[in-house]
Parts: C-alpha cells; sequence; structure tokens
C-alpha cells in the first residue's frame, strides 16, 4: 500500500509540477526540404539546407546546447521533399502539423511557403524558413505563425536595379514569374526603375514552368527590338530556361548585360551556363569567421563533398543550420524563464531571439516576419570553371552599413569577355 | 631468374589485368520511390524498398557479379514522386537525360504508366517491383516495362476465393477510380462473374476522396446486409475506409473485409481498431538459401530484426530483387557479347531466369508480367509492440494456382 501512495505521490509531482526540467524532452521538428524540383531535377541547394539541418541538430544534441535534459529531433518520416512546389504543400504540412511537431522547418521556396504558412495559423504552429523570401510573407497580420532567417525579397531585387543604373543602363527588358514570389519581386523591380529612371521597354510576366519554347519567343522578341539588359525575377527552374535561350540566340556577348534574382547551382546546365556567363545576383554576404569555416568543414564532411563557398547552395546549407539554431536559442529562452515550451510560446519567443550565427547577427524585425540588417553582396558568374567541373561566382558588390552598394569593378567578368 | 617466357606470361597477366580493370564499367540507375504520399503521409514501404535497393547494388558490387563492373543509384538519382502522377514524366524525363541505364521503383500502378509511356517514347527500361495494375500487362502497349510481381487480378481473384470459402455469395467492392483501382475492380468483377459470387453494392470513388464521403459511403454499406466487403484502394484511402468501419462499428463477428493493401505501422488507433482482423493478399515468399542470405544481409545493413509476414519486408525483398533482374541482364548482354546499352538490356530482361530472394524470377512471353509468383493470403491481427501483426493464413500453390487455407 505504501508503495502505491508513493507512486501516486510521484505521479501527482509531475502532473502539478510546471517546472519543465523535471524530465527530459525531445522537441520534434517536421521538414519541408526540396531535393529535387518538380521535374525531378536535383536541387543541391535543397540536399545542402536539409544536411545542413540535421547538422545543426546533432551538434544541438551532441553539445548539450538545450541542457542535459532536452533535444531536438527531425525524423525522416517528418522530413518530407516537396519538390519546392505549391501544389499538396498545404496538405503535406497538415500531415506534419497533426504529427504533432512543434515547429516545422524548411519551407525553402516562398510559393509553397504562403501555402504553408496559411495551414499554419489553423494548426497554430511556427513554420521557419531558410529561404522563401517572398515579400507578402513579411506580413505579421497575414501570416501570424511565420518567421524566416532571411530579408524579404525586395532587399534584395533593389540592388540588381542600383547595380543596372550604376553601370549606366537606362533601359531593359523585364521577366519576372506570376507566383507569389514573382509579383512582390515585380513590385519592388517597378519601384526600383522608377526611382532609377530606367525604362523597362519590354516585359513578361508567366507561370512557373512556362515551356521553353515561349520563353525562347519572349527572348527572340527581346533581342529583334534591339534591347540590351535583361532582369529576370523567378524561381531557378525559369531562371535556367531564360539563360538556355539566351545561349541559343547568342545575347550572351559583349555590350548586353543580364541580372536574375537567383544563383544558378554549381551543376547547371552547359547551354544554361554559357547563357548566363557574366550575370549578376544578389545573395546573402557571408563574413568569413571561424564558425563559417568550421560549418564549412563539417558541411563538406556530411556531404561528402568538396564545398565552394561562393556557391547557392553553400549560402542555402548555412541559412538552413542558422535557422535551427534560431530554433534552439527560443527554447532556451523559454527554457530559462521555466516557462513551459509550446508553439505559442516558440513563436513568441523566436521573434526575440538574437544571436551570432554563421550567416551574421540573427534577429528579427518585431513588425515584420523578417531578418532584419542581414548583410547582402551581387554575386557574378564566371561561367563553368573546368577543374571544379561547376559554375563559379565571384561576389563583385557588398552593401555598406548605410546601405549603398560597394562595387568592386575589378572582379567584374560581363558577358562576351 | 624467371625464364623469358614466363617474363612474356607474365607481362601478358599484368597487361590482362591493367586492360580488364580499364574497361570495367559503371552502370548507373535512376529510382523512382516513394517515401511520402502527396498528401505528406509517411510511407513506411518505401523507405524498405530503397533499403532492399541499397542492400542489392551492395551485393552485386561487394560480390563482384558483374565481373568488374560495377551499378550505381546515386541519392540524386532517386526521387521521391509521392506515388503520385503529377510531373512524373518530367520525372521520369529529368531521370532519362541522367543517361540511366534503367530506371527502377515505380511501384505505384497510375504513375508507372505514365513512366512506362514515356520510357517507350525516350527507350528506356523501367522495372517496377510494386505496380501491378493488370493494364500494364501488356508488353505491346508498354514494351519498355516489366515487372517482378504479378498483375492485380490474381491478387484479386485469390481474395475472392477466400470470400468463397467463407460462404460469401454476394459481396460490395469499394474501389478508388484510378488505373490500378478500376482495373482491379474489372478483374474482381470477372471472378465473381465466373465464380457465381453476386456483386450487390459498388461504391467508387477518386483517391484522396475526403473522410466524410468515405464515411457516407460506409453508412450507405451499413444499411444493408452486406457481409463480405472489398476494397481496392491505395493505403490512404484504405486508411480512411477503416476509419469509417471503425466509426460506424462494423468490424464485428458477422462481417469480413478483404483490402488490397496491408496497411502500416504508422496507422491511426482508430483505423487499426476497424481494421482487425481483415485479409490482404501480398506477394508469397518460399522458402530459399537466396531468402535466408538475404535475411542475413537485410538484418546485418538495417539492423532489424527481419519479420517475412510484414509488408515492409516482402516489398524490401521485391525491391532487391528488381536490381538483381538488372544485374542478371547486364550479366547476360556480356555473356552474348553485346553492348550494355538500353535496347540490349530490355532484350535480356524479358529473357533471364533465376533465382531471387523471392523466388523464381521469369517472365512470361508477350507479356511484362513475371510468373509464377506464389501469393500469400494475410489475416491483420492488430497492433503489437508498436509493429502491424499479419499472420499468413492462405497461399498458392505455383503448380495449380490454387489457394489452400493454411489456418484460421
Amino acid at each position: 500500500m505504501n508503495k502505491v501512495i508513493k507512486a501516486l505521490f510521484l505521479v501527482l509531482i509531475f502532473i502539478i509540477n510546471p517546472d519543465k526540467n523535471l524530465y527530459s524532452e525531445i522537441y520534434n521538428l517536421g521538414g519541408m526540404y526540396t531535393y529535387h524540383y518538380h521535374d525531378g531535377r536535383y536541387a543541391d541547394w535543397g540536399d545542402y539546407a536539409r544536411e545542413a539541418a540535421f547538422l545543426a541538430i546533432e551538434e544541438i544534441n551532441s553539445s548539450n546546447f538545450l541542457g542535459h535534459e532536452h533535444s531536438l529531433q527531425l525524423l525522416p518520416e517528418n522530413t518530407i521533399d516537396y519538390h519546392c512546389w505549391p501544389s499538396n504543400a498545404a496538405k503535406m504540412a497538415e500531415t506534419l502539423f497533426q504529427n504533432d511537431i512543434l515547429i516545422l522547418t524548411g519551407a525553402d521556396c516562398s510559393s509553397p511557403a504562403v501555402e504553408i504558412s496559411k495551414i499554419a495559423s489553423k494548426y497554430k504552429i511556427p513554420v521557419i524558413s531558410n529561404g522563401a523570401n517572398a515579400s507578402s510573407l513579411s506580413s505579421r497580420e497575414d501570416f501570424p505563425w511565420f518567421i524566416r532567417v532571411v530579408t524579404p525579397s525586395e532587399e534584395y531585387d533593389r540592388y540588381l536595379i542600383e547595380l543596372a543604373h550604376s553601370m549606366g543602363i537606362n533601359e531593359i527588358a523585364y521577366l519576372y514569374t506570376t507566383d507569389a514570389w514573382g509579383l512582390g519581386a515585380r513590385k519592388v523591380i517597378h519601384d526600383s526603375v522608377n526611382k532609377k529612371n530606367i525604362l523597362i521597354k519590354k516585359e513578361f510576366g508567366f507561370k512557373r514552368d512556362t515551356n521553353q519554347e515561349t520563353i525562347n519567343d519572349y527572348i527572340s522578341e527581346i533581342i529583334s527590338v534591339g534591347i540590351k539588359s535583361i532582369v529576370i525575377t523567378g524561381p531557378t527552374p525559369d531562371t535556367v530556361r531564360i539563360f538556355k535561350s539566351l545561349d541559343k540566340y547568342e545575347f550572351n556577348k559583349k555590350g548586353n548585360t543580364i541580372f536574375a534574382t537567383e544563383m544558378i547551382s554549381a551543376d547547371e546546365s552547359i547551354d544554361a551556363v554559357n547563357g548566363s556567363t557574366g550575370y549578376f545576383a544578389p545573395m546573402t554576404f557571408l563574413e568569413n569567421t571561424e564558425e563559417l569555416s568550421q560549418f564549412k568543414i563539417e558541411l563538406s564532411s556530411k556531404l561528402d563533398k568538396e564545398i565552394d563557398i561562393n556557391s547557392k547552395a553553400f549560402f542555402y546549407g548555412a541559412l538552413s543550420y542558422d535557422h535551427i539554431y534560431t530554433i534552439a536559442h527560443a527554447i532556451n529562452s523559454i527554457n530559462s524563464k521555466n516557462h513551459v515550451v509550446t508553439p505559442q510560446s516558440l513563436m513568441d519567443s523566436l521573434r526575440k531571439v538574437d544571436f551570432n550565427g554563421v550567416t551574421g547577427r540573427v534577429y528579427f524585425s518585431q513588425k515584420s516576419n523578417d531578418r532584419i540588417n542581414m548583410p547582402l553582396q551581387i554575386m557574378n558568374s564566371h561561367g563553368f570553371d573546368e577543374s571544379s567541373n561547376s559554375v563559379k561566382f565571384e561576389s563583385v558588390a557588398t552593401v555598406s552599413s548605410d546601405g549603398n552598394l560597394v562595387v568592386d569593378h575589378s572582379k567584374i567578368l560581363l558577358p562576351g569577355y | 631468374m624467371m625464364s623469358f617466357l614466363k617474363q612474356i606470361k607474365l607481362c601478358f597477366v599484368l597487361l590482362s589485368i591493367i586492360l580488364g580493370q580499364a574497361s570495367a564499367d559503371v552502370y548507373y540507375l535512376g529510382g523512382m520511390f516513394t517515401q511520402h504520399y502527396r498528401d505528406g503521409t509517411y510511407a513506411e514501404w518505401g523507405k524498405y524498398s530503397r533499403l532492399g535497393v541499397n542492400i542489392a547494388i551492395k551485393h552485386v558490387n561487394d560480390d563482384d557479379l558483374l565481373d568488374g563492373d560495377k551499378i550505381f543509384m546515386p541519392d540524386e538519382n532517386i526521387i521521391d514522386y509521392h506515388c503520385w502522377n503529377e510531373n512524373v514524366e518530367l520525372m521520369t524525363q529529368s531521370l532519362i537525360k541522367k543517361n540511366v541505364l534503367a530506371i527502377v521503383g515505380a511501384e505505384c500502378s497510375d504513375p508507372a504508366v505514365l513512366m512506362a509511356n514515356v520510357a517507350a517514347d525516350e527507350n528506356v527500361p523501367i522495372i517496377s517491383y510494386g505496380a501491378n495494375a493488370s493494364v500494364l500487362s501488356s508488353e505491346k502497349n508498354f514494351p519498355w516495362f516489366l515487372r517482378v510481381i504479378t498483375p492485380s487480378k490474381k491478387y484479386e481473384k485469390h481474395l475472392l476465393d477466400l470470400a468463397s470459402k467463407y460462404g460469401a455469395r454476394e459481396i460490395a467492392v469499394f474501389h478508388t477510380t484510378d488505373t490500378w483501382g478500376t482495373g482491379g475492380a474489372l478483374a474482381l468483377q470477372n471472378a465473381a462473374l465466373e465464380m457465381n459470387i453476386n456483386i450487390a453494392r459498388v461504391f467508387s470513388f477518386p483517391r484522396d476522396t475526403s473522410q466524410t464521403i468515405i464515411d457516407d459511403h460506409i453508412k450507405a454499406l451499413s444499411e444493408t446486409n452486406l457481409k463480405h466487403i472489398f476494397l481496392i484502394s491505395p493505403t490512404p484511402d484504405t486508411v480512411k475506409f477503416f476509419k469509417g468501419i471503425n466509426k460506424y462499428d462494423l468490424n464485428k463477428s458477422e462481417y469480413k473485409f478483404y483490402a488490397s493493401e496491408m496497411i502500416l505501422n504508422n496507422t491511426p488507433m482508430d483505423a487499426i481498431d476497424g481494421a482487425t482482423g481483415y485479409f490482404s493478399p501480398i506477394a508469397g515468399l518460399p522458402d530459399s538459401e537466396e531468402l535466408d542470405n538475404y535475411v542475413k544481409m537485410y538484418e546485418k545493413i538495417s539492423g532489424e530484426t527481419a519479420d517475412l509476414n510484414s509488408a515492409n519486408f516482402i516489398y524490401s525483398v521485391l525491391s532487391y530483387d528488381q536490381i538483381l533482374l538488372v544485374s542478371e541482364a547486364i550479366k547476360s548482354t556480356k555473356i552474348k557479347n553485346l553492348e550494355v546499352s538500353r535496347k540490349n538490356i530490355m532484350s535480356e530482361l524479358r529473357q533471364v531466369s533465376f533465382f531471387g530472394a523471392s523466388g523464381k524470377i521469369s517472365f512470361q512471353n508477350g507479356s511484362n508480367d513475371r510468373l509464377n509468383m506464389p501469393i500469400n493470403i494475410m489475416k491483420f491481427t492488430g497492433k503489437k509492440d508498436g509493429k502491424m501483426r499479419f499472420t499468413r493464413i492462405a497461399q498458392t500453390d505455383t503448380i495449380f494456382n490454387e489457394l489452400r487455407l493454411i489456418k484460421e
């Protein structure tokens, strides 16, 4: 009888004591990452992002970053390859939310991230993104359960126009996709060209995954009216089609310039690489810190691949690593106050996180879902590099602390050179 | 001191080795494997089918089954197509552009039809370990497709055999309206006609139909006197069906349920309660040295104890055998001194005959189907120790292809 009373007493203590440190907790994460695009093309950046997320989780757990009692867990069954594609993204996210996850990670593509964030609002479970930068996702009012370790695309895209302006360009052709992200980017491009007095002489909006023939028609029309500069805001597969077309119609030659919001992957097809050599693309600026170097070594070991720190894939890997650490910092903050870690307390805590990650200082606007003061740079494609059998990018411009673009003209390689 | 002749001989041997090494080839495969369904539900069997592939590739390469040549399937070449049609053609084309020798996996029937069409246009072999829609049997219609299983009509026929043994004279049929569900329903209809069993009600619905609609169908069923209920649908719909059965409290001794899919470990409790006692067909695994060897490799690599009655294990065996089939075809092509090309491999694939872990593998002339594959009927006895428990209650004999009850 005494034993029964003792057992009941212990159970009672566990029930009524709010101190979570009395028992260990495994925080289950969900993940929506891209390993292949919906057309089956391998997305190296998505692979890096997923592996970097697993790397961060392993480190957090092995170093007892959350204390001896707690750990993070991202199970294979809770990690979905959603192909960077919006259809079914909401259903997939819903299934993960029904699996009692604390937070959903990844969600790296904007249009699907919008769908995922809508369903997150229904389930009241946070979504943290390492890459979705559509302007529309900034709104806390519309997406109260969303946060991202990147700045919105307007912070990126306007610098493309600024660079074009600094190069004396006064008219462009503009191609954009009509998904949520593409339309957000279009607004930014229009605002920016108006400010800089640049004329959009031809403009083509098209659905994601528009066929190559249609894209070819657009490029042919652009060339026929003698436009020398092209600006592109679309996801990578569409950007690649445009580059293929630029190669086909030999647009990539002296006197022409190309600006695109997406960096192409290292293993892109040779016609796309040739069509894009010399183009400019914005990307997060990664300061060369000891932490970043260490991360590069560890990720390289995990992937069993040589890593180019100027590749798109590496940037996404670093951002993904930091988005998992953002969660860990938020959980630590809750536990340090002896509060219970719930989706609601985690969402509140995420917005207050402030730490130095491998991508620099990670902290968030209190008015939006965006990371703030994220350093940016402009990358310039130097074309195919035989020694590494991949596309090479060089950083040719950075954004100064007062928001101005600082261009290193000596590093720029333009089309046809 | 070595004689001049011996020196020449040694040089010749060394040259042969060097040339042999220099001419060793690597054959890349593409994979279309499901890890999650399109609604995000985890397809646990997909994990085990990929495990079967890994075990097979390791076996082929480590044990040098191809005389120095190797086969590889890098992770980049394995696409999770979510057992769904959307974008499957594009995905298949992307793999084909990677110069793969063949594409394996393709376990879901509807997408497999699309893959097989692309494969026919591009002249690339597609080998499936799970797509059993009857429509895929035709070599004429799908000349670049082959599967290491028999078509579903044999499965449905044997389920009906079982129902007949339990005295069924009239049945209700639920089926999805995809190629596989429709083909299965048609096969069931033909078998019922032959056996003089009346199909009194049919409920058909698209894949991924809402729970509410499925519940409405179950409610309608509950208002009939039909007690032998057949279901031909993919796993997510099967789970919804059993949830409905539980909701309307139909899992009673007077009812018997026959479903084409074995439910998985992650099935929710209400579906498990609705499903307990149902019957499901699956490939039979005859005892053999090859199976014993596979079990050893499986347990060593996975660290798990093989449960020979689980769908996960059986899928892993079939998936293993599809790779061995490719390996056998490569071997056979090389023996004939032919170039290991997609075309020659396709031709050899149809002619090979060997013993895999799931038994003898050979193919019927003019058909894409494996010959003489034994079938077991499993009874679901509930979830114990975190695992779904299925017991084999009937099996076919490979000579007369008749269903024999083992025990009840």
